[in-house]
């Protein structure tokens, strides 16, 4: 049984390239971001560092467009979890119980249509909204407001939304929202599938036996259904948090650079945009870390609270 | 039986069908219909001046496609997209499944440490990660080729992959290792001949996932391929919004260029997909 053990040891070795490169590539910037916050580094040049202490951090609670981020990505994190995942919890709910024990055809046609947002590439999604709510170019309206116009909704929209035109990727007022509303949307196929799965493992017996019960379908589905995927919806809220804090190229492809005026920045278009265009490296750091922060700590304090309901 | 609440759940549970589906159905049928369409088809006269987005092409023609291959870098960021995204893959399947299978199966008594190092690293948001990726890459004078997105693209999807491998080597029996190792075989012989052919599904499942993560990858593009020869697709059709402005059917084009692999893989791929997922989601 010693070699056994000394084999295994020397196995141990193998893990070492993954080790390193987990080690490198995403546990060491944790650090080195903490480092460079602290100094004013212009343009990734290292060689002229000026330390500022905690001078980056005090900037960065006085940016009016850093709280315009977090306050957009709290928006967005808040949609995810409260429109996101019940549309996406309801569908999968369909697919799996009321098709997915008889296999129907149907059910598969369906499943691939719902799901076709996810087996596109976010660039491509991102960019054909923003083709359709695009502006007028030098040949005419773009598809939106094509629509708008020629069904005579031009003016119900302008008053309903408060706004002066109706290119509203180009309005202050309603930009995010419509960066907010594609992002819902696009996310919604990754999620009912997990559901789905989910769904599938509950067992027949237990629906059947509230069917004797003279349960009702929103009954069974309140109480059924929703408590015994609690793990898995648990994971999803996890991970909604964890993929808002790191979504950028939605945001980034659908506004054009986070326009009109900035308003559409989520925490990660911020920092992009202030580390590798504004050269600003320190301060991109520092809003680095709130988003390792802030992210971490969000998914914590969920696993917490769902430790206690369990 | 007559259930109660049976309409108003059928109600609520169509109208979310229904308005999921007419979404979808927007962009994809925006794609199919335009990126066939001659560009004056698609600037259209009359009641569609200016925008004839939703209609069928009055003549179907691929010069969009053809436009947009002869585009001065378009070839190229395919073939880059191609190039990482394979050799994501690849190196994503040899390394996640060694070190997986040790892991879960060659147990020392600081295993469970290492795996939860490793697999707690999927919790660090990789958008955080990139100033320091872009510092070491240009340490190592990486920026611009192949190796510097590669390598910091698999990292970034180690955890995750590490981690569905892991599950799965866990729920082999320990009997099949004990026999292999009475019978003398070594850890390459085990690996090869003993784990590979019952890795199949998981091997499929994980190449797929990561081919679908890595074909849209947009940020480590911005950061690491910034020469335009290294540019990759996603990245190239963020450049041609404006440059397209007055040709939107080769952007159509582009699009479809760009979404055909992913989506013909995922086809390929149904099952393994759905199946994957699950075991990704039910971690605990």
């Amino acid at each position: 049984m010693k070699t056994r053990e000394r084999r295994n040891l020397c196995l141990q070795l193998f893990t070492l390239p993954a080790a390193v490169l987990i080690s490198v590539y995403l546990y060491y910037p944790i650090f080195d971001n903490l480092f460079i916050s602290l100094f004013d580094i212009r343009n990734f040049n290292f060689q002229k560092l000026v330390f500022v202490g905690l001078s980056n951090y005090a900037k960065l609670f006085r940016d009016s467009i850093f709280w315009r981020a977090l306050r957009n990505t709290v928006l967005m994190t808040a949609g995810t979890i409260f429109i996101q995942l019940p549309i996406a919890f309801l569908l999968a709910n369909i697919l799996a119980n009321h098709f997915g024990k008889k296999r129907l055809r149907t059910e598969r046609l369906l499943l691939i249509l719902l799901f076709i947002p996810v087996v596109m590439p976010t660039p491509v999604l991102a960019k054909v909204w923003r083709v359709f709510f695009a502006g007028s170019h030098a040949t005419g309206y773009g598809p939106f407001e094509w629509i708008a116009v020629n069904y005579g909704l031009e003016k119900a929209i302008i008053r309903l939304l408060g706004t002066k035109t109706v290119l509203l990727l180009g309005e202050i007022k309603t930009a995010f929202y419509v960066v907010l509303a594609v992002q819902i949307w696009a996310r919604i196929g990754f999620n009912l599938l997990i559901y789905r799965s989910a769904i599938l493992t509950i067992p027949a017996e237990i629906y059947e036996s509230a069917d004797i019960d003279g349960a009702g379908l929103w009954t069974k589905l309140f109480r059924i259904t929703v408590p015994l995927t609690r793990n898995v919806i648990n994971t999803t809220i996890i991970l909604a948090i964890l993929g808002v804090f790191q979504l950028f190229d939605m945001v980034w492809m659908l506004t054009e650079y986070a326009g009109p005026a900035n308003t559409t920045h989520v925490l990660a278009t911020y920092m992009y945009s202030r580390a590798f265009r504004d050269f600003r490296t320190g301060y991109g750091s520092t809003i680095a870390m709130m988003i390792f922060v802030l992210a971490v700590s969000l998914s914590l304090i969920q696993r917490r609270l769902f430790k206690d309901v369990k | 039986m007559k259930e109660k609440g049976r309409n108003s759940y059928y109600f609520v549970m169509l109208l979310f069908v229904i308005l999921v589906l007419f979404l979808n159905f927007i962009p994809i049928w925006q794609i199919v219909v335009n990126a066939f369409k001659l560009i004056d088809d698609y600037n259209g006269a009359g009641k569609f001046k200016g925008v004839n987005v939703f209609m069928l092409p009055r003549e179907w023609t691929l010069s969009s496609f053809v436009y947009f291959f002869q585009m001065s870098n378009a070839t190229r960021a395919f073939l880059n997209t191609i190039v990482l995204s394979v050799c994501c893959v690849i190196i994503l399947e040899v390394l996640g499944a060694i070190t997986a299978l040790i892991l879960a199966q060659y147990r020392v008594w600081f295993t469970d440490h290492v795996v939860k190092f490793l697999i707690a690293a999927q919790a660090i948001p990789v958008v955080m990660t990139m100033i320091t990726t872009f510092r070491i890459t240009r340490g190592l004078h990486w920026l611009d080729t192949y190796q510097g997105a590669i390598i910091a693209l698999s990292a970034q999807f180690l955890p995750f992959t590490i981690f569905l491998f892991y599950s799965y080597y866990l729920s082999l029996p320990r009997d099949l290792f004990d026999a292999a190792e009475i019978d003398g075989a070594s850890f390459p012989q085990v690996f090869f001949k003993v784990v590979l052919p019952m890795s199949i599904t998981i091997l499929a499942t994980v190449g797929i996932l990561i081919f679908i993560f890595t074909w849209g990858t947009y940020l480590i593009g911005l950061v690491i391929l910034r020469r335009q020869e290294m540019h990759i697709l996603s990245q190239v059709i963020q450049n041609m919004d404006v440059a397209l402005r007055l040709r939107r059917p080769v952007y159509f084009a582009a699009f479809a260029v760009f979404s055909v692999p992913m989506m013909a893989m995922a086809w390929w791929a149904q099952f393994y997909i759905s199946a994957g997922m699950l075991s990704g989601a039910l971690k605990e």
